[in-house]
């Protein structure tokens, strides 16, 4: 179990969708071991399936970079201390989209 | 630039497009290093937005772990070197 304080890295989202995501990171890892990233990022997932409709996505773990396409206002990267989350939602209208490349060991930024 | 072969995990890509996958991470390989892996992730994403149509997501790294949704027929997990890459469409093409 991890008890460190969440700290967001880059964000799009309203305050209390950020709040919720990283209050479920914190449930996914009191019921999960740290090491098992799939049932972490598959705990946030489904939630927030739940709660604002589908289609999230949801990335956990220690070294990765990515370049996604996600809705706009839907868009989250944070730690909670050795463990980053990158979670996510598509858009089905991409004129509401952006892309964002994200590595854990690198500086954020829109990829273009 | 390495020369291991990429060993797929799981796919519903036909295998025309697993092979795109697969040359296109070779390709990046190429010229980035394993630990450029936002590079190499935007490198076969972008590639995948102008081959196949937009909204590609590309993930890689060594160590994570990922929940998401993807459209059928597009869908991606493979090992090449000591890298993982996740490659998939979540929305379908409009």
């Amino acid at each position: 179990m991890l008890e460190g304080k969440a700290v967001v890295r880059e964000t799009d989202m309203p305050e209390g969708m950020q709040s919720y995501v990283m209050e479920l990171a914190h449930q996914a890892l009191d019921a999960h071991e740290v090491s098992d990233c799939q049932s972490i990022a598959h705990f946030i997932k489904q939630k927030l399936d739940e709660a604002y409709g589908p289609a999230w996505n949801s990335v956990v773990g220690k070294d990765f970079g990515s370049c996604i396409t996600h809705l706009c206002g839907s868009f989250i990267f944070f730690r909670v201390e050795m463990m980053e989350f990158l979670i996510f939602k598509d858009g089905k209208n991409f004129t509401e989209s952006r892309e964002e490349a994200i590595g854990v060991l690198q500086k954020a930024r829109n990829c273009d | 630039m390495l020369e291991g072969k990429a060993v797929i995990g799981e796919t519903d890509m036909l295998q025309t497009m697993q092979q795109d996958a697969l040359n296109l991470a070779s390709k990046a390989l190429d010229f980035f290093d394993v630990t450029e892996a936002t590079d190499i992730a935007r490198f076969i994403k972008k590639e995948f937005d102008r081959t196949h149509g937009p909204g590609w997501q590309c993930i890689v790294g060594t160590d994570f772990g990922s929940f998401v949704t993807h459209c059928c027929g597009c869908f991606i997990y493979f090992c090449i070197g000591s890298l993982a890459i996740l490659l998939f469409r979540g929305s379908p093409p409009p």
